[in-house]
């Protein structure tokens, strides 16, 4: 094939979709990522039908059983039970609901809000508004993510509902900050003074012509705050300050692990195993993500 | 340099006054009656009710309690405990040290192995050796610490019974507490049990709470160490006949360290919100430990205390980190 | 030559990428420089003749990959050698400017610092007799103000003032081959004819060989005494300086010439051929050029060229053009 003709038929570029999945197909890591977030869906969709038993079911004659496949008194714990007789296997299924469920609250709350934030302070660069912003936002980093949610959460009281809500103050200076710089640097491109001049105004701007073209590192920060949401609920259940016993919640399942430490390791290790995968999945999922949306960005 | 010093210290300014605002704010905030809260009493007499409320300051207009507050705060008077009727800022002056201990151990632990780590994983790129450096610094920041704590408790303490699972020095060991560091006290006091069981004791807290750093530290350097090894200089270096270490030790390391030092300093947030983790699985008697039980106990006055003084802390060591920052970066110090 | 070459390189290539489907970055390079000579590389942007001087230098990483039939300095086989022996000919007998000099000096530490350290890499001595050195090496290159930019940081200097720099640091051994990978490029135009005379200055005062790479016909005509014409990894054209600007005896090297901004006055679009350089998955079977040369014949297209040897050149072309003296008519 000589150059010339190679020059007279380009081929058509693919759109920017399949790009983005072949980009991401690429890194292993992240398809396996991906690939477990997609199993965990499952499971928390179907908690009810794959789970053995109940998450609150007691088992009195069977307490601290291990992990085994032989039944006792007629029943298999797969995983062991823990201290009241609670089969953990069926805990930890739908703890991953619990789990999800956290982590899309908080990050929902928190975008909506940062993005909100964000765009107000972009759009009023050099005035009150801004600098108010963007101060109490150096307020809120000041303090180390579970200190500032472990505040909020002594304020409001223990629980799953309000741990949500101090995780998602505790995330929202970063998707601030995160839309604030996309929107300065896209104010300054000639397509938004285009729009300026065609009359468009400034919520259309805001929303229409700006907010999609931060898109890329929003996504890539929301899927990375699944895995601080999730981490951080399960540190504010461990301190007890989170999900109240009996909620299946895994970081609350360690709570009272450290008693048992000697006589039952499996109620130690594997609700942390859980946290860990969990975590280690949508860190790569969305690792993978900035890796393949990174190129796009600059063109 | 110098307008770069002022500058940053001016931006303190307005971050300080809105942790006090936020500290402030947040007490009023608790749900229930505030002089219950601050006091720690409940069905008092009415008499009682309004002196406390006189008191307490609650009777006068909110930016008059507000300047109260940071005036007092301004001069290390944070309140009383409800619960032991102390001082608040002397309670936790005295837990403070063996949370710095800590810190400072696990510090030492996370640079030490960080930053080796980071940079043969850059030189040794897309080897065996940067693969498990980047697998293992995944690992680590994906892991709940106080987990990462049960399970080396777990095998090292249950099962092998090499270190204790609680408790900064043994019991038997009585030393006096002249820094307040424990390893340096036990020195001082020329009594080697003490120092071994100082340090056993030490060990695996200092290895959970340093775990996340230098997990960051690792990623850092060797994300720093990649970009400045594609740089023109190193090429000259090389072109001028120096061997590999001298241009990765001298010519790379000098400039790759220059982010790095910043996300060390940055990581001391991270250490002080994973104290308050590990010195709960560890029972280790520093600041964390004390905020979580005054949470538990409902002691406001402890709780409110004890963010404001690590609040300031940090951003105390930030502005140290952002000015050491100016030091190390020659476009800055020969600006 | 009477004289043994001071470079020898024969059969040089340099490939990136997966084998097989591999960019070939410099093809079947040969070429050789005696002592004191001035020789040019020209080619556009990608001819590989910046990967050229690597190669030779030994500073192309994996995943390139080097392969030379002979790749010799001063008679000695730099293939063969010990990797040590061949850094200490780096900075010391061979050295070795690049294009960009702002970004080519370690921003951390001071012009003295980098100057003193090739010198002991080398040579050695006291830091106060190394720093004079350094001093000296800094007035040979013409800095204003030396003493005062000894110990300046690099972002405190001009793009003119670090090539200067840079240049230093070359010469400071006093090696017997420079080469410079486009020196002038980066530059204010202004300067660039004041860098170029300090090149040959020094040149001629150290008597050192000198590559220029360049991709700026003008400096060739200038400086150098021969040149190599690079094309898509290849040489198509090696020839004494007069000779190859009167009579190019290679399609390309004449459409180099042709599209000189001198050689078109009074047009309005500069003289150029169609197409664009071949890259890594688009490389013809025969002749690279064969598919924008305006004289492609048949043979062109089946079968690869050698480096023919002409009567004052060699060119990789089947169908040279003529010269003055042959009045054959061209198709």
């Amino acid at each position: 094939m000589t150059t010339a003709a190679a020059i007279a038929t380009p081929a058509a570029l693919p759109a920017p979709a399949t790009e983005l999945w072949r980009a991401f197909r690429r890194n292993r890591g992240a398809v396996a990522g991906l690939g477990f977030v997609v199993l965990l869906m499952l499971f928390a969709l179907l908690a009810n039908v794959i789970a053995p038993y109940s998450p609150s079911e007691q088992f009195r004659d069977a307490t601290l059983a291990r992990p085994s496949l032989t039944p006792i008194g007629g029943h298999v714990f797969l995983l062991g039970t823990d201290e009241v007789g609670r089969d953990i296997l069926s805990r930890l299924i739908h703890g991953t609901r619990l789990s999800l469920v956290i982590g899309l609250v908080s990050v929902s709350l928190s975008l909506s809000g940062g993005v909100l934030l964000g765009l107000v302070a972009g759009f009023h660069r050099g005035r009150a508004a801004e600098f108010t912003i963007m101060r109490a936002m150096d307020v809120l980093l000041a303090l180390p993510s579970l200190l500032l949610a472990v505040a909020v959460v002594a304020v409001l009281g223990p629980g799953l509902a309000n741990a949500m809500y101090a995780i998602a103050i505790v995330m929202l200076p970063h998707f601030v900050r995160l839309t604030r710089g996309a929107v300065l640097g896209e104010l300054a491109k000639d397509y938004v003074a285009a729009s300026r001049l065609a009359g468009a105004s400034t919520a259309r701007l805001m929303f229409d012509t700006v907010l999609p073209n931060c898109a890329a590192p929003l996504i890539v920060q929301a899927t990375l705050g699944f895995s601080s949401a999730i981490l951080d609920a399960a540190a504010l259940g461990f301190l007890g300050l989170g999900a109240q016993p009996p909620t299946p919640e895994w970081g609350s399942m360690l709570a009272s692990a450290l008693e048992f430490i000697q006589s039952a390791w499996w109620v130690v290790t594997l609700p942390g195993l859980a946290i860990l995968l969990t975590v280690l999945a949508f860190n790569l999922t969305g690792d993978g993500l900035r890796d393949a949306l990174d190129p796009k960005l600059k063109t | 340099m110098f307008s770069f010093f002022f500058k940053r210290v001016a931006l303190v300014v307005p971050t300080f006054i809105g942790i006090t605002l936020l500290v402030f704010t947040l007490i009023r905030l608790i749900p229930g009656d505030p002089v219950e809260a601050l006091s720690g009493e409940r069905g008092m007499t009415e008499e009682r009710y309004h002196r406390l409320i006189h008191e307490f300051g609650l009777d006068r207009p909110l930016p008059v309690q507000y300047a109260d507050y940071v005036w007092k705060a301004l001069h290390g008077d944070l309140g009383v405990s409800v619960i032991t009727h102390e001082p608040v800022f002397s309670e936790f002056m005295a837990r403070f040290p063996a949370t710095v201990e800590l810190s400072v151990v696990a510090m030492l632990l996370a640079v030490a192995i960080g930053l080796p780590a980071g940079i043969v994983a850059a030189v040794k790129r897309n080897t065996a050796w940067d693969y498990s450096v980047m697998g293992a610094s995944l690992t680590g920041y994906s892991m709940p610490i106080f987990w990462w704590g049960l399970l080396l408790i777990l095998f090292f303490s249950v099962w092998l019974g090499w270190t204790p699972v609680s408790g900064r020095i043994a019991i038997q060991y009585d030393i006096a507490p002249i820094t307040g560091f424990m390893l340096v006290d036990s020195l001082l006091a020329a009594d080697k049990g003490a120092f071994r069981s100082a340090l056993s004791h030490l060990i695996l807290p200092a290895i959970v709470l340093g775990t996340i750093p230098l997990a960051v530290i690792a990623r850092m350097t060797r994300s720093s160490m990649l970009e400045v090894l594609r740089e023109d200089y190193v090429r000259t270096a090389r072109a001028k006949g120096a061997g590999r270490v001298r241009v990765v030790a001298i010519h790379a390391l000098r400039n790759a360290l220059i982010p790095v030092v910043t996300v060390i300093g940055l990581q001391v947030g991270s250490l002080l919100a994973g104290a308050i983790l590990t010195e709960t699985i560890f029972s280790w008697p520093g600041i964390g430990k004390w905020l979580v039980e005054a949470i538990h106990r409902r002691d406001y006055a402890a709780v409110q205390g004890g963010i404001l003084m690590t609040a300031t802390i940090i951003i105390g060591v930030n502005l140290i980190v952002d000015v050491l920052y100016g030091v190390i970066n020659p476009r800055i110090r020969h600006a | 030559m009477s004289t043994a070459p001071l470079l020898d390189v024969e059969h040089l290539s340099v490939e990136f990428g997966a084998p097989g489907a591999a960019l070939h970055a410099v093809d079947d390079v040969s070429f050789s420089v005696s002592a004191r000579e001035v020789v040019g590389i020209v080619g556009e942007s990608g001819s590989g003749k910046s990967v050229t001087a690597l190669a030779v230098l030994g500073l192309v990483d994996a995943p390139g990959r080097v392969r030379a039939e002979r790749l010799a300095f001063d008679g000695r086989d730099l293939q063969g050698m010990p990797a040590r022996e061949r850094r200490s000919l780096l900075g010391g007998d061979i050295a070795m400017i690049f294009q960009d000099p702002m970004t080519s000096l370690n921003p951390s530490f001071s012009v003295a610092f980098q100057l003193m350290e090739t010198i002991a890499l080398h040579e050695g001595g006291t830091r106060r007799a190394r720093r004079a050195r350094a001093l000296q090496l800094l007035k040979d290159v013409e800095i204003p103000d030396a003493e005062r930019r000894l110990d300046a940081f690099p972002h405190q200097l001009s793009g003119g003032m670090s090539q200067r720099v840079m240049l230093a640091m070359a010469i400071a051994c006093n090696p017997r081959l420079l080469i410079a990978d486009e020196p002038t490029t980066a530059l204010d135009v202004t300067i660039q004819a004041q860098m170029l005379a300090l090149l040959l200055r020094l040149q001629r005062r150290h008597g050192m060989a000198l590559v220029l790479i360049t991709h700026d016909l003008g400096v060739v005509a200038e400086v150098a005494e021969r040149v190599l014409v690079m094309y898509a990894g290849q040489v198509v054209e090696t020839a004494g300086v007069p000779g190859v600007f009167e009579e190019p005896r290679h399609p390309y090297s004449e459409a180099l010439l042709a599209s000189l901004p001198e050689r078109n006055a009074g047009q309005r679009r500069l003289k150029s051929l169609a197409g664009v350089v071949p890259g890594a998955f688009d490389r013809p079977p025969g002749c690279l050029l064969a598919p924008r040369c305006p004289y492609v014949q048949a043979r062109c297209n089946g079968e690869r060229p050698a480096l023919f040897e002409l009567d004052a050149s060699r060119a990789r072309c089947f169908f040279p053009l003529p010269t003055h003296a042959e009045v054959a008519p061209r198709p």
